[in-house]
């Protein structure tokens, strides 16, 4: 019922109609702006490379063929354009950590104590090296979850694969995510935050 | 249980583990340990969360997608071959002499003499033949009306003797007045006749025109016919298509070649025929002047109407279900809640036999369906329980004049007792 629903506005919006894409992008800018996130882990740049995919999409519509599948195809968009950006700045990114990694120290933080800002910003580098370690397959699911909180619906709609499917991955890849972060400390995979330049 | 901590169980699975939890402790503790981890979760991305809305940002860059055609394959064939500053410069060139050609153009534009594209107007006025005047809606002056003029909503129209006038709407609909007539016109789609006589060609363009005159309505679903107001009587008679004339208390559908009449009681008259020719023989003689009839097709044309169909819903009701005969007391009318308190249209509601004779009618108010939680309407049959009807037909039709939004998930059933 959703798809028949979206494949009408995927219709209007290729008549030209722009206030119906405003509703495709009010839809999907939770799912498309936390696939951004993921690949680029940058606050702000996220948000840019998330409006550059819906662009993208609006350009590319008459090329989609089937309307009841706009998400996955908006997600592999995304994709492509995280990835166009990764490669445009890559000289660049190589001198820089990602932000949410970068830990400038100020007064302000060290009055704010414990649970402050740079206890937080420990606690977030260490639940992602947890989602680091799960399954390609389950990272994408939990950070549109856990980021935009969507539902597990809106979840499937976005990445193609049913209710069900984004059901037990959820359940699977909570299970892991539990073990690793409630028992052992900071004993997850080392790997770095830079999975884009795999 | 993740989907559980998730709030996206379903209801009944959310009750049976529910049950288990209260009496199972190592789940329950399980249950407090996903709540406890979701929650650090949403807390620790918390912050990167996106902070504004991006539908304003995205539309606004919209309309330059029409001139920057590049595409991804463009973006992959940039990060190769970088730019220099001079290049980028030289590619955007084009660009440029484009922006001024259209700047120029726009300013020749504005200066160019022309008249003003009014879209706020109804129609044209085609053909004004002796005395006709107009009231705007606004004033109460008879101005002398003359083809090519635009029509308002609200706009009053009156011929005197020997005098008519055409006028074209949207959505295709033509329209005569006869000599000595008088009518209000409210939309595009919905006329008031207070005296006199007019002939309609209504376009069909998937809404319902709707005649309104002093003893009742007449509600078309595209067609071409006459109704004449005299002496307090409302005659219609049909010459294409198919019309339903309806009073304060009853109503009946003509076919072409039928006439009928509401009385002063508002109680109608048996359709009788007519020579579908002769109904109009008086409009066929009023002619569109040249130049109002090609304002009125740029007007057209200039408005392309968005069609939207289904304006109307008919429903079926079987009265011999399971093999008993049953006799129906009233009508139940079904609709789904939506999102609008207010704005809904009133939906009249026609029964029918299974020979499509008219039995009764009755009205959901606007006000009803504006009511939230309130999903159905009881609409008893006036009189006697109805008896040996095969089949009952039940039409809905929706009145635009009170609200725009239509219900939705419209449905309807009888209520029915065993014979």
């Amino acid at each position: 019922m959703v798809y028949m629903d979206e494949a009408e506005i995927v219709t209007q919006s290729l008549r030209g109609d722009t206030e119906a894409f405003g509703r495709l992008v009010t839809r999907y800018q939770g799912a498309v702006y936390a696939t951004a996130f993921y690949y680029v882990g940058r606050y702000g740049t996220a948000e840019d490379i998330a409006q550059e995919a819906f662009l993208a999409a609006y350009r590319s519509l008459p090329q989609l063929k089937n309307p009841t599948r706009f998400g996955p195809w908006l997600r592999e968009i995304t994709c492509r354009t995280a990835a166009n950006w990764l490669r445009r700045n890559a000289k660049r990114l190589r001198h820089e950590t990602p932000l949410p990694f970068r830990q400038t120290v100020n007064i302000e933080d060290l009055r704010e104590g414990p649970g402050g800002r740079l206890e937080r910003s420990e606690r977030y580098a260490h639940v992602q090296r947890a989602i680091d370690t799960l399954p390609e397959r389950y990272r994408l699911p939990v950070i549109l979850r856990y980021l935009q909180e969507l539902s597990y619906e809106e979840i499937g709609n976005f990445t193609g694969e049913s209710r069900e499917e984004i059901r037990g991955i959820l359940q699977r890849a909570g299970r892991q995510l539990r073990d690793l972060l409630t028992d052992s400390h900071g004993t997850g995979d080392d790997s770095e935050w830079h999975r884009a330049r795999e | 249980m993740q989907a559980y901590v998730d709030s996206e169980l379903s209801p009944s699975d959310r009750v049976i583990l529910e049950q288990h939890l209260a009496g199972c402790a190592h789940c329950a503790d399980q249950v407090k340990r996903h709540r406890r981890l979701s929650a650090d979760l949403f807390e620790s991305f918390s912050e990167f969360r996106l902070s504004r809305n991006l539908r304003t940002p995205v539309l606004e860059h919209l309309p330059e997608m029409e001139v920057l055609k590049a595409d991804l394959g463009d973006v992959n064939r940039r990060t190769k071959n970088p730019i220099t500053p001079t290049a980028r410069a030289a590619r955007l060139l084009p660009v440029a002499a484009v922006a001024i050609l259209l700047i120029f153009g726009f300013m020749i534009n504005l200066y160019w003499p022309r008249r003003p594209v009014d879209m706020s107007s109804l129609g044209v006025i085609m053909q004004a033949k002796g005395h006709t005047a107009r009231v705007p809606d606004s004033g109460t002056d008879w101005l002398t009306a003359y083809a090519e003029e635009r029509v308002r909503p609200g706009d009053r129209f009156e011929t005197g003797d020997d005098s008519t006038l055409m006028v074209g709407l949207k959505g295709s609909t033509v329209m005569k007045l006869n000599a000595r007539s008088r009518i209000k016109i409210d939309t595009e789609r919905r006329v008031n006749l207070e005296t006199g006589e007019i002939w309609l060609d209504v376009g069909r363009d998937g809404q319902l025109f709707r005649v309104i005159t002093p003893d009742g309505s007449v509600t078309v679903f595209g067609t071409a016919f006459t109704v004449r107001v005299l002496k307090g009587t409302t005659t219609v008679a049909v010459q294409r298509g198919e019309v339903l004339v309806g009073s304060e208390t009853s109503f009946t559908n003509l076919r072409p070649g039928e006439r009928v009449s509401i009385k002063v009681d508002h109680s109608l008259t048996k359709p009788e025929s007519v020579e579908p020719d002769s109904i109009a023989a008086w409009a066929k003689a009023i002619v569109p002047e040249e130049s109002a009839d090609a304002a009125y097709k740029a007007l057209v044309l200039a408005q392309t109407a968005k069609t939207e169909l289904a304006a109307q819903e008919v429903f079926f009701v079987d009265t011999s279900m399971g093999g008993h005969k049953w006799a129906i007391r009233a009508i139940n009318v079904y609709w789904e809640d939506d999102e609008f308190v207010s704005g809904h249209c009133a939906y009249d509601v026609y029964v029918y036999n299974d020979q499509m004779a008219p039995l009764f009618k009755d009205r959901i108010a606007a006000s009803v369906l504006d009511i939230k939680g309130k999903n159905v309407l009881e609409i008893t049959v006036p009189g006697a329980p109805i008896q040996n009807v095969r089949w009952l037909f039940v039409r809905l039709v929706p009145d635009l004049s009170e609200g725009r939004v239509e219900a939705k998930g419209l449905n309807v059933r009888a209520l029915a007792s065993q014979l």
